[in-house]
């Protein structure tokens, strides 16, 4: 279905006969695991004290894409890593997804960007970023140079279905680039951003548009506004999403009672934090019944057990947002704790997690 | 300038004036690393709190490794941290941010500081004072006379030290506008055009000896100042960089914006300036008061 230069497919062919060879089993990781780890659980009580602790692979498989681990970072928190070079070892993340970059320069919101609520963030940064150019030329060397190794998923915005398409097109000709995941579920922008992640077909025509680009993995990132995320998350793997990640910022809005005034300029902002991890973990439920492709799940992770959480609900990988302003090494710490979690769970594999949950007795 | 986590330990922290409290802790590598004007995120520790919270290092102490924080309490946070007991650990992000800016060819120095504001100041007086043949003379201003922010540290280590308060419980009363526009018109008394044609440059090479020229042989003006350092709520650094502008002062202002990364990722934080949009916590917070779009920004926050 999807036609290629030629020369882009020989460098496909390429990359992926350079790929890490992957256990079968990893790929229906969702399916098989449910069973196998029901009775892996209890083992890890039995272990003898001197047992060396288990060996887990980590690996996990977003579409052709094999990470290393499945922590990642959710796009906005992290920038395209520099920042956080200083404080934590950014080649140790299984992926790096970056802030969302358009076809050219966005200026953002005016007035106040941010508000700390209840356990969250509350955020109108309006996608501010200097363009897909700019990307190429700053932040993909500086990444090239520090974490040649590191899978760096990009995060693509745009106004209008060309934009998107743009800047894929732009990255494929630079290189450098592991995945890219469409966000069409800002809440902070007028115009593109959510308008299109609420309206299935929408979100499918921007999915087809792209998937024509690029052959690397295309992760159509979701907005929890919508009745029914499942309706969206189907139809984007209907229009050829390799992923989907979930969720993006919930709609919220702060007002200071003194001055009588909204905080915000445009009203409404995006609400993330430790605030809405139990929605996030219920939409990724959700939607781990609805489709087929892995899932990027993300919301108020802040911890391993977080992480744990959200892959038994469905998720292939996890992101952390929010959770590095608070802490900046929460990434690696939770790569940590995760290894822990599945040692003493007695877990080999980290995709037996996914999807693995049980009900409540 | 590459910043770190430290594992701060708390050694005192008590209210030092109404509202207004000193935590002294043990930071030995941000005691280290501390370049005046910079700050650090406070880490409350707390699950209820995603954000930490950006306070200036007030005071750093290299022999002991100890730094000192100076804050409000003005939230949720800043009274949580006023609950915090000796031995308490805390997490601190930092150094963040630039330092403020000594010209080389700067002598007479002007810091203006309002309320807290004055915490990033104190480190900069001290860095002055090891300076041969700098001047340093400040002006504080505070709502009330005990409100006058670390004034026993201040007043004995400037040169000059003026005070206003809000009630005129000391010093001139009302704003610091008031102290200022004398002190600056002070300095231009023998050239009353100055305010209208700053020109500042060839002074500053016949400065240093006044005596020698004719024109000021009875009753000489005080020098011109060479830089402001101004740091305070934004309600008054706004007309104190305009009463800078209008005597062709070079000003320095410490700006504060809202904060969730601190380090430059999330583009919480930015103020518009004449090249661009700016994140406070990164290029700032410390910026040329000529750069800053003040009509831009100030309308937007909500304080
Ligand atoms: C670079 C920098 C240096 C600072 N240095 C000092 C200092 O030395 N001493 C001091 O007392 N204060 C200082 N402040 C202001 C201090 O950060 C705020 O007073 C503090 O964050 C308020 O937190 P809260 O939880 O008590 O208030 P709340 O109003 O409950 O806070 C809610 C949210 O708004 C943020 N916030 C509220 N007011 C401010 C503000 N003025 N600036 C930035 N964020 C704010 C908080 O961090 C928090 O995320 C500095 C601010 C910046 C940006
Ligand atoms: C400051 C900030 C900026 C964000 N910027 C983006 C962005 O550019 N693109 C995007 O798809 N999501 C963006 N998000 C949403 C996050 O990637 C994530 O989906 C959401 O915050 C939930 O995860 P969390 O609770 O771990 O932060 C941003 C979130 C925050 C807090
Ligand atoms: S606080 Fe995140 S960029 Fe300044």
């Amino acid at each position: 279905m999807i036609t290629l230069p030629p020369e882009l497919a020989k460098r496909y062919e390429k990359e992926a006969a350079l790929e890490l060879e992957f256990d079968e089993d990893t790929q229906s990781g969702r399916a098989a695991a449910a069973g196998s780890s029901a009775q892996s659980g209890p083992a890890a009580e039995q272990k003898a004290p001197e047992a060396p602790p288990l060996e887990v692979d980590l690996r996990v498989r977003i579409g052709s894409l094999t990470l290393a681990n499945p922590i990642t970072t959710a796009s906005g928190t992290f920038a395209a890593g520099r920042e956080f070079n200083d404080l934590i070892d950014i080649t140790r993340l299984g992926a790096l997804t970056t802030k969302g970059v358009s076809a050219t320069a966005w200026k953002g919101n005016s007035g106040r960007r941010l508000a700390e609520t209840a356990s969250g963030v509350l955020n109108s940064i309006g996608l501010q970023n200097p363009g897909v150019k700019h990307f190429i030329r700053y932040d993909l060397p500086w990444l090239q140079e520090h974490a040649p190794d590191l899978p760096v998923i990009v995060n693509v915005c745009g106004h209008r279905i060309s934009d998107y398409t743009t800047v894929i097109e732009r990255l494929e000709e630079a290189g450098g680039v592991a995945a890219y995941e469409l966000n069409i579920s800002c809440p902070n922008v007028d115009c593109g951003g959510m308008a299109m992640g609420v309206d299935p077909a929408a979100a499918a025509e921007v999915t087809t548009a792209c998937r024509a680009f690029s052959l690397r993995p295309l992760i159509v990132k979701l907005t929890p506004n919508v009745t029914d995320i499942t309706e969206v998350a189907r139809a984007v793997e209907a229009a050829g999403a390799d992923a989907v990640s979930l969720i993006n910022t919930i709609l919220g809005m702060a007002i200071d009672a003194r001055s009588r005034k909204l905080v915000f300029k445009r009203g409404v902002a995006g609400l993330s934090g430790p605030a809405i991890k139990p929605v996030a973990l219920r939409m990724v439920y959700e939607v781990a019944h609805a489709v087929k492709i892995p899932i990027i799940g993300m919301g108020g992770v802040a911890t391993g057990t977080d992480v744990a959480e959200f892959m038994l609900a469905g998720a292939t990988a996890v992101a952390l947002g929010t959770a590095n302003f608070d802490n900046p090494c929460a990434t690696t710490d939770a790569l940590d704790e995760l290894t822990r979690y599945c040692q003493e769970q007695g877990v080999a594999k980290v995709t037996k997690l996914t999807g693995a949950v049980r009900p409540a007795s | 300038m590459t910043k770190f986590l430290e594992e701060a330990r708390v050694i005192t922290n008590r209210m030092v004036a109404p509202g207004i409290w000193s935590m002294r802790l043990t930071a030995p590598r941000l005691a280290e690393a501390a370049a005046p004007g910079q700050f650090v995120q406070v880490q409350l520790g707390d699950s209820g709190h995603a954000l930490r919270r950006p306070i200036s290092i007030y005071q750093a102490d290299t022999g002991r490794g100890e730094i000192r924080l100076l804050y409000q309490t003005v939230g949720v946070g800043t009274r949580l941290m006023a609950t915090w007991q000796a031995d308490r650990r805390c997490s601190l992000l930092g150094p963040l941010g630039v330092s403020w800016p000594v010209p080389e060819d700067a002598h007479r120095m002007l810091l203006i500081g309002g309320g807290i504001g004055t915490a990033p100041l104190a480190m900069l007086t001290q860095q002055l004072k090891t300076r041969i043949a700098t001047h340093v003379t400040m002006i504080q201003a505070a709502q009330t006379a005990e409100r006058l922010v670390a004034r026993d540290f201040f007043e004995p280590l400037v040169d000059t030290w003026i005070c206003a308060t809000d009630d005129g419980s000391e010093g001139a009363r009302g704003l610091i506008t008031g102290p200022l526009v004398t002190l600056l018109e002070s300095t231009v008394r023998q050239e009353p055009a100055a305010a209208a044609e700053p020109e500042q440059e060839p002074e500053q090479e016949q400065e240093p000896e006044p005596e020698q020229t004719p024109e000021q042989e009875q009753a000489p003006a005080p020098e011109r100042f060479d830089v402001a350092y101004v740091c305070g709520p934004e309600v008054m650094q706004i007309p104190v960089a305009q009463l800078c502008a209008d005597y062709g002062l070079r000003c320095y202002v410490s700006l504060e914006r809202r904060m969730a990364c601190g380090i430059g990722a999330c583009l919480g934080c930015v103020v518009k300036t004449k090249s661009g949009l700016q994140k406070v916590c990164q290029t700032g917070p410390i910026f040329n008061a000529e750069e800053v779009c003040w009509n831009d920004n100030v309308a937007s926050r909500a304080r």
